[in-house]
């Protein structure tokens, strides 16, 4: 073996360990192949044709379709749309998600487990299953408006459906574990002493949140709020079966392209903008937090 | 509340730190007792520690003074005044916390300047107040620098500067040295006492560290089992030692127990393996009650042909060096087995095992204890010096 032959050689140890690192990681890098090509031709080479569809149009190869997007106000209005709809979620799931993660984060490791049970069963329940389940819940006849009504709360039924309202409800629901969990591992790695130093320096409860605990849950925040943000970008069926015309998102407008309008170009293009947002919104969250924390936000630790 | 005096720290004012009592400080948990009645009366400007073994209620203590405990029963009183039930952000009292808790997210300026913020200084009294701490820590060029920066003494330096600040009356330390190598380790008992010197700040410090407690303090107590065995100066506490736990705790020790008998009028304590041991005629004890003595291991001679009483002959079992001296682990008659310690001086015979000789200290070394029982609970007739947990 070569350990043998280079044990006994007089070259220097660096470069002994340098000559069976290379060996070691090109044996890695082999490993790799089968799933690149797999991940190549499924999934990378479909998107880079379709994606390739975005620059043809009826006047030949150009960024007609993408001018298109921006200028025409129908288009760029689901544009900005979208990134409201997400920013909408992505805060409502925060102000929600803080209290609830802190409040489990700071129980004992036996409840705090249960409770993160809680947490995570909607995920074994599909989008579709959820979204419908809404449905019966917001409708005009559904189970909160008879139930408010029959206490005689209200004296018309509430519109909580195919509109803002509903498709906030139902997004929120559907992205609170994906805020929770990051900001539970963020904060459970917060050493208590920190806010006993905090009291033993003068700071009541709510200075020591402020001057201390919040900003040091701040990675959690942040993870947690990329986390649903960029999942909130490319939301499909919750928009599409609680939302009204002026709820329009980019992947149901996407839909509406390639199935109705079989206006391919223009669904690329807007696949192209929606894929390079997210790469964007990734990149920005690796260079300020590192990507382990968005993997390891589910359960990682923050510092 | 102590009035907040926005002078420079360190210089010569009249500033004394505060008087400190713990009054029959108890605290149960569930079943389990804590503290058991501790009483301690603290002058203003002392340094004081709480020495003992892990569970010996030292750690409690100090978070029952620092409020992150609430006493089952008892009173702490800060010059005069109860604080036992203030929660902590009201006390006043600067605390260094075992891994220093130094706010990762702030810099070295802003961890100091943190509790006269809380207090509402004006920017130009907190950023005067801030460069004299860091200047007493000498860490003047650190200001801008993150906690994870620093070195593990630079650290503790700037929790140290952090926890003066602002001027409390009593200064609280939970075993702030722990994670520092022991020349690192010293040096800082030497700063640290300085400081605590030049700002005449009462301290409490809480260490398991006997060599620690004994270079650092005014007064320690030793603490045990959630009580407060003695309390004294490190001199006391190591010439004096009241009972065979703070014997051993604080150096070592040989534990004899035996009986007391009257011969003309000295007194001697015997061994049920047939030792007689003079023991100090000046305590008042009675005949034929049983009591217990040590003896430091470096006050016992080892020779041949030795004169004197008592005169003790063993056999040598162990040598073990330590450097500047030798220990030699001796056994007389059967199972006894006591430590002698040696300088080692050029002149020094050395002594290897197997050797047999004779072992001799003089009367006023043999220190009376008050209780019988040793930390162990062991059989009494072995002088092993127990092991401090």
């Amino acid at each position: 073996m070569a350990e043998s032959q280079v044990a006994a050689s007089p070259i220097g140890t660096r470069q002994a360990t340098n000559y069976l690192g290379r060996r070691r990681a090109l044996r890695y890098w082999l490993l790799l192949v089968p799933g690149f090509l797999l991940l190549g031709t499924v999934f990378l080479y479909p998107i880079a044709r379709f994606l390739l569809l975005s620059f043809q149009s009826e006047s030949g190869i150009s960024l007609a379709n993408y001018r298109h997007l921006l200028t025409v106000p129908l288009y760029s209005q689901v544009l900005i749309n979208t990134g409201v709809i997400a920013l909408s979620t992505t805060v409502l799931c925060l102000v929600l998600g803080y209290p609830l993660a802190y409040f489990i984060a700071n129980l004992s490791s036996v409840w705090s487990r249960r409770l993160l049970f809680l947490v995570l069963i909607p995920f074994w329940i599909s989008i579709l299953v959820r979204s419908y389940a809404w449905m019966v819940l917001l409708g005009r006849n559904g189970i909160v408006n008879n139930f408010l009504s029959s206490i005689g709360v209200i004296s018309e039924p509430l519109p909580l459906m195919f509109n803002r309202t509903g498709v906030l409800i139902g997004m929120v629901q559907i992205l609170l574990p994906y805020m929770i969990l990051p900001l539970f591992a963020v904060m459970r790695s917060i050493d208590p002493v920190y806010l006993r130093a905090a009291a033993s320096l003068g700071a009541p409860g709510w200075r020591a949140m402020l001057h201390v605990y919040f900003p040091l849950s701040l990675p959690g925040v942040a993870a947690g709020s990329l986390l649903v943000f960029i999942l909130s970008l490319g939301f499909f069926i919750t928009p599409a079966l609680l939302g009204g015309r002026r709820d329009m998102m980019i992947a149901m407008l996407i839909e509406q392209q390639v199935n109705q309008a079989l206006n391919f170009g223009l669904a690329a293009a807007l696949a192209g903008v929606l894929l390079v947002a997210t790469i964007v919104l990734l990149v920005v969250f690796e260079r300020v937090l590192g990507l382990e924390r968005l993997l390891g936000g589910l359960g990682g630790d923050a510092r | 509340m102590a009035v907040l005096r926005r002078g420079p720290l360190g210089r010569n004012q009249a500033q004394v730190g505060a008087r400190l009592q713990l009054a029959n400080l108890t605290k149960h948990y569930d079943g389990i007792v804590a503290t058991d009645r501790v009483n301690l009366d603290i002058v203003p400007g002392e340094f004081v520690t709480l020495l003992g073994p892990s569970g010996s209620g030292k750690t409690t203590t100090l978070m029952m003074i620092a409020g992150f405990v609430t006493p089952t029963s008892g009173q702490i009183l800060l010059n005069g005044e109860d604080i036992a039930l203030r929660p902590p952000h009201q006390r006043n009292i600067g605390i260094v916390f075992q891994n220093y808790a130094l706010f990762p997210h702030m810099t070295v300026a802003e961890n100091v300047a943190f509790p006269l913020k809380m207090r509402k200084w004006s920017r130009a009294e907190i950023e005067q107040a801030v460069g004299e701490a860091l200047e007493l820590v000498r860490l003047k060029d650190f200001a801008n620098r993150r906690p994870r920066q620093l070195s593990g003494g630079q650290q503790q330096r700037v929790a140290l500067a952090r926890a003066l600040v602002f001027r409390p009356p009593v200064l609280l330390m939970d075993e702030p040295l722990g994670a520092l190598d022991k020349k690192l380790r010293e040096e800082m008992q030497l700063e640290i006492k300085h400081i605590q010197e030049s700002t005449h700040i009462t301290t409490v410090y809480v260490t398991h560290d006997q060599e620690e407690a004994l270079t650092m303090s005014d007064r320690i107590a030793v603490m045990r089992d959630g009580r407060v065995e003695q309390v004294g100066s490190p001199r006391d506490l190591y010439e004096r030692p009241a009972t065979a736990f703070v014997a051993d705790f604080i150096g070592e020790s040989n534990f004899f127990e035996g009986h007391l008998e009257r011969h003309d009028d000295r007194v001697f304590l015997v061994t049920d393996d047939g030792l007689r041991l003079p023991v100090p005629a000046s305590n008042e004890i009675e005949r034929g009650e049983q009591i217990g003595v040590t003896v430091r291991p470096e006050r016992i001679v080892i020779g041949q042909g030795l004169s004197g009483d008592p005169v003790l002959r063993g056999t040598i079992e162990e040598v073990i060096y330590v450097g500047d001296s030798t220990k030699f682990r001796v056994l007389l008659g059967d199972n006894r087995l006591i430590t002698v310690k040696q300088q080692n001086r050029l002149d020094a015979p050395r002594w290897e095992r197997g050797d047999l000789v004779e072992c001799h200290w003089s009367v006023e070394d043999t220190v009376v204890v008050h209780r019988a029982r040793s930390s162990s609970g062991g059989s009494p007739t072995h002088s092993l010096p127990a092991e401090s947990m």
